[in-house]
C-alpha cells in the first residue's frame, strides 16, 4: 500500500459515510415508525424516506457533512513505510470535499480530527465518522465521585441528555465514555458512537428506557422514541474520580469502516 | 381518516394567510423562501449589513446547504438549529416578517414576538437534508457568496414539508421542553 492507495480508499469512503446510513441504524428508525403513532409516526417516516432519497440519488443525508472524526488503527506488521498519514488524511478530506459535494463548513483539508492506534496484523483499519454540529454542540463532561453507582451513572446520563433538549435531532443515538482522564473519556464517548447498540441490555438499557420516558420524542414533538441506541464504553478510574462524557448523537449517525491487508 | 394537508406559499399576501394554523399541523409550503442562518444574522445585527430580500410577508430558512448537484439545485438541505438564532429573531417579526423555518424549539420571547405579530414558527424535519434538497425546484445565491454555505439563497421550493412549531397565537409543540 502507498500514499495515494491509501488516501483514495479514505476519501471515497468519506463521501460514501455522508449518503448511506449503516443497515442497523435504518432497522431501528424503520423499526420505530412503524411502532410510532401521530406525529412522532410522521417525523419517523420522514426520516425513513430521507435515507432512501439521499442513498438513490447520492446525496448527502444531512446537509451537515460536519468534521470528520477518524480512527486509524495499525497494525504492527502493516507495510507502511513512506507513508505520511497526516498528509494523506488531509489530502483525502480535500479530495472529498471537491469530488464529494461536501459542505465546506471549514477548511476542508484539515476538517477532521484524527485518532492513531496501533494494533496486531498487516491491515490498516479506518472508521469514520462526519460529526455534525447539531449534536457536537450537545456534549457533555462531568465529574462523578469515584464511589458513583450503576444508578448514579444512569441518572447523570438521563440528565446531560435532557440538557440537548431536541437542539439535535432526535430520535438520539447516546454515545457515553466512563473513567479514564477527562480527556479519554470524551474520545471514548465518541468513539461509543461508532458502536451504537440498537437492543442493548442491562444498564444500557435502563438509561436509553429512561430517557424514552422524559417524552421529548423524535423531532423533538413528543413521543416515546427520544433515543434509539446507546453504547457505554469504559475505562479503569483513579480512586479519586469518576470522569463521564456523554455525547448527544442525532439519529442521522453516519458510520463508515474499511480495511486495507497491506501484504 | 385521510385529511387534506394544509398549504402556504410565500411570500404570503398577508399574515391573514397564516390564522388557520395551528401548533402541531402539518403543512406543505411552497413559493419562495430565503437562507440565512448565523453569521448573516449576526452581520446584520452588528449593522455591517442590511437584509438582502424584502422582510415582510416572506420566510426565512435557517439552513446551510451543500453545493448543488444533477437534480438537487440546493444540494442536501436540511433545517439546522433554530435555537441558535433566538436572539435576533424578535425585530425579524417586528419587520413583518410571515415565517422562520428551522428546527427544534425557541425561547420564550422568540413565542411572544411571533404571537405579537401573528406571524408563525414552522420546525422542518431535522437531518433530512436530502429530502428537502429533492423539494427545490430553482436556487440562487442573492448575497454573501464569500460565505459559502451561509450565503443567502433565494429558493423556489415545491411541497416542503413542515410542522407547525409555534402558531400565530403563540401556541407551542415544544413547551414541554426543559430549556
Amino acid at each position: 500500500m502507498n500514499e495515494e492507495t491509501f488516501s483514495g480508499k479514505l476519501s471515497e469512503e468519506i463521501i460514501n459515510s455522508t449518503r448511506v446510513v449503516p443497515g442497523s441504524l435504518k432497522d431501528a428508525i424503520e423499526k420505530a415508525a412503524a411502532e410510532a403513532e401521530g406525529l412522532e409516526k410522521k417525523v419517523l417516516e420522514k426520516i425513513v424516506e430521507n435515507c432512501r432519497i439521499a442513498s438513490a440519488s447520492r446525496v448527502p443525508v444531512c446537509q451537515d457533512t460536519g468534521v470528520f472524526e477518524i480512527w486509524l488503527n495499525i497494525g504492527k506488521d502493516a507495510s507502511v513505510k513512506g507513508i505520511d498519514f497526516s498528509r494523506a488524511v488531509s489530502a483525502a478530506l480535500k479530495e472529498a470535499h471537491e469530488k464529494g459535494g461536501l459542505r465546506r463548513s471549514m477548511d476542508p483539508e484539515i476538517a477532521g480530527a484524527v485518532h492513531i492506534s496501533f494494533c496486531g496484523g498487516a491491515a490498516v483499519e479506518a472508521i469514520i465518522t462526519p460529526r455534525g454540529f447539531g449534536s457536537e454542540n450537545y456534549t457533555f463532561l462531568r465529574s462523578l465521585p469515584p464511589g458513583a453507582s450503576d444508578a448514579d451513572v444512569k441518572e447523570a446520563v438521563i440528565e446531560e441528555t435532557a440538557k440537548a433538549s431536541a437542539r439535535p435531532c432526535p430520535p438520539y443515538v447516546i454515545g457515553v465514555g466512563l473513567g479514564g482522564t477527562a480527556s479519554s473519556a470524551v474520545e471514548l464517548s465518541a468513539k461509543a458512537l461508532t458502536e451504537i447498540d440498537f437492543s442493548p441490555s442491562g444498564l444500557e438499557k435502563e438509561i436509553l428506557d429512561g430517557i424514552n420516558l422524559t417524552g421529548t420524542g423524535a423531532g423533538g414533538m413528543g413521543g416515546r422514541f427520544t433515543a434509539i441506541g446507546i453504547k457505554i464504553k469504559r475505562m479503569p478510574a483513579h480512586i479519586a474520580g469518576l470522569p463521564l462524557c456523554v455525547h448527544v448523537g442525532c439519529w442521522c449517525n453516519r458510520v463508515s469502516v474499511f480495511k486495507i491487508e497491506t501484504d | 381518516m385521510y385529511l387534506r394537508l394544509k398549504q402556504i406559499e410565500f411570500p404570503v399576501s398577508s399574515p391573514e394567510s397564516l390564522k388557520n394554523l395551528k401548533a402541531g399541523d402539518e403543512v406543505l409550503l411552497s413559493g419562495v423562501i430565503y437562507t440565512a442562518r448565523d453569521r448573516v444574522h449576526r452581520l446584520v445585527a452588528e449593522g455591517r449589513a442590511e437584509w438582502p430580500f424584502e422582510l415582510k410577508n416572506n420566510a426565512v430558512y435557517y439552513c446551510g446547504p451543500t453545493p448543488a448537484s444533477e437534480g438537487f439545485p440546493m444540494g442536501s438541505c436540511g433545517p439546522t438549529t433554530s435555537a441558535r438564532m433566538d436572539k435576533w429573531t424578535a425585530g425579524l417579526y417586528f419587520r413583518g416578517l410571515a415565517a422562520t423555518i428551522g428546527k427544534g424549539p425557541r425561547n420564550e420571547v422568540v413565542r411572544r414576538s411571533i404571537k405579537d405579530a401573528g406571524a408563525v414558527y414552522f420546525s422542518a424535519f431535522g437531518g433530512c437534508g436530502a429530502l428537502y434538497g429533492s423539494r427545490v425546484l430553482k436556487a440562487s445565491v442573492i448575497a454573501f457568496d464569500d460565505l459559502g454555505p451561509q450565503a443567502v439563497y433565494r429558493a423556489e421550493i415545491k411541497n416542503f414539508p413542515v410542522v407547525v412549531g409555534i402558531d400565530p397565537s403563540g401556541n407551542n409543540i415544544f413547551e414541554n421542553l426543559k430549556f
